[in-house]
């Protein structure tokens, strides 16, 4: 019983986290997210694994750490939650639950505060070189997570879907990772997860 | 007692001087908010309206850009206005009428990492329980109408125009007549009417439901091939063929014609052989003009 217990607190700790992201109005319908949210979620995590090396692996030890065991319980499960982004290669035609939902918002949001400094020295730089109008490819720091995110998003995004196309175009998409790298600035905010959360549900995923 | 709070980030300060209603009690009336910005000789100073304008509007600004990857202009007329003016560039304007010592609007623009840091500290403020409890953040995903109303009647309209076109173009064309096949015909042809005068009305040719055996069935064909081939000895010049309903006993009850009149039914023995009683079978006998006789069942 003795060992039960701080699992048990923990469990519950992330359960009141969960709760903490309101559900939204008009209810969903079966509670079952549109495509579009897992979408987002999928491309900003994807934006942190282009900052961050070990940024893959540390997802499984956030949820760990969040007490999410309950709702992603292994390396499968969260490969599967990201899989239910339509742009994929590896589409599943899944629907996330809010639940599911929640809990890549609450992983996303930790592993953007554990990057705030450099998110934050990254964005400085793309608006001191924006000044003096030069490229940001003049910036290894910036260079090297725009280049690591183009990889990673042409590895694993289908680019012969219309909609993508655009993104054959390297400009394009170091906009796109630049976009999201001002978005995970915002979550590294006190209410990060809040904002993050009710955005979701509005707009386009790219 | 005077309270003091101060939100301090690298590119936006805010501080807000308000009491307690009691000891030890949390922020709970403001008296004057200050926030400091880059571009900003003095600070702007204002009461609760400053900062209720300049939270609300930096949070919904916020979410658009979250929600749309670009930011969209909030209350654009309203007191505290947002908008962006380039990529990654937002301009604030904040009317005089918030300031304490304003005579002319405050406009600055602010980049993306400056307008985080002012919206962080409001967050901030708001999220500490020990200041202003009534100021808090409340964000509820809401999810748009996809389509509009206008947009939804649309398909359904053009649907209804449709409809009631092609009503309109199948009435002109004249429905066609509907003329039943002429073996279902009830009336007898005139010419054996007249021929047998004595005939009693066509019953109603109501298809014999009949519960018999199949070897009833054939017994009463025989029965009947029998009695109609023994009588009939008058030759023919056209085939004729009757439907023909039998009693139990296999005899003649009644019979309908099933050719065009040809004027010789006369010559057959069917109206001789006729006998009142209940149909239990429908056969088919068709009179062959060589003087041979078919019965099959009908």
């Amino acid at each position: 019983m003795m060992t039960q217990s701080p699992t048990t607190d923990q469990a519950t700790e992330g359960a009141l986290a969960l709760q903490l992201l309101p559900d939204p109005e008009p209810p969903l319908a079966q509670g079952l997210c549109p495509p579009t949210v897992a979408g987002k979620l999928d491309v900003l995590l994807l934006a942190i694994e282009a900052l961050d090396f070990t940024g893959a692996e540390l997802m499984l030890l956030v949820v760990k750490e969040l007490a999410l065991l309950g709702v992603i319980p292994n390396r499968v499960t969260l490969w599967q939650l990201r899989a239910a982004n339509p742009w994929r290669r590896a589409y599943n035609r899944r629907l996330l639950t809010l639940n599911q939902a929640r809990a890549l918002v609450l992983v996303l949001v930790y592993l953007a505060k554990r990057l705030t400094i450099l998110i934050r020295q990254l964005l400085l730089a793309a608006e001191q070189l924006q000044q003096h109008g030069v490229d940001l490819s003049h910036h290894p720091r910036l260079d090297d997570y725009c280049q690591r995110f183009r990889t990673h998003f042409r590895k694993r995004m289908n680019l012969r879907r219309e909609r993508l196309q655009i993104y054959r175009d390297d400009d394009r998409l170091n906009l796109l990772a630049m976009d999201l790298l001002h978005q995970l600035l915002f979550c590294t905010g006190t209410c990060g997860a809040q904002r993050l959360w009710a955005s979701l549900f509005c707009g386009d995923v790219l | 007692m005077t309270l003091v709070r101060e939100y301090r980030l690298p590119h936006c300060t805010l501080i807000l001087e308000g009491f307690a209603t009691q000891a030890g009690g949390a922020l709970a009336v403001l008296i004057q908010v200050e926030c400091y910005l880059p571009g900003l000789e003095q600070p702007m100073r204002g009461g609760s309206a400053l900062l209720e304008g300049l939270s609300s509007t930096v949070s919904e600004y916020v979410q658009t850009f979250l929600s749309y990857r670009e930011p969209r202009p909030v209350h654009p007329a309203g007191p505290v206005a947002l908008e962006p003016v380039a990529p990654h560039h937002h301009r604030l304007r904040v009317h005089p009428e918030l300031l304490q010592d304003g005579r002319e609007p405050v406009q600055l623009d602010l980049t993306t990492i400056q307008l985080f840091d002012l919206l962080e500290a409001c967050d901030q403020g708001m999220s500490d329980p020990q200041t202003l409890p009534n100021w808090q953040l409340h964000l509820v995903p809401h999810i748009p109408r996809t389509v509009k109303l206008s947009q939804q009647a649309l398909p359904a309209g053009v649907g209804l125009a449709t409809l009631s076109a092609a009503a309109v173009a199948l009435a002109l064309i004249p429905a066609p007549k509907i003329e039943p096949p002429r073996e279902l015909r009830e009336t007898r042809t005139t010419p054996s009417a007249t021929a047998s005068p004595t005939a009693t009305p066509t019953p109603s040719p109501t298809p014999a439901a009949s519960p018999l055996s199949t070897t009833d069935i054939n017994r009463l064909l025989i029965r009947l091939h029998e009695a109609i081939d023994t009588a009939w000895k008058e030759p023919i010049s056209q085939d004729m063929s009757f439907r023909v309903q039998v009693n139990a006993q296999g005899q003649v009850v009644n019979f309908i014609p099933l050719h065009s009149p040809t004027g010789e039914e006369q010559r057959l023995p069917l109206e001789q052989l006729r006998q009142p009683g209940q149909p239990v079978a429908d056969f088919l006998v068709v009179f062959r003009r060589s003087g041979a006789l078919e019965v099959g069942p009908y």
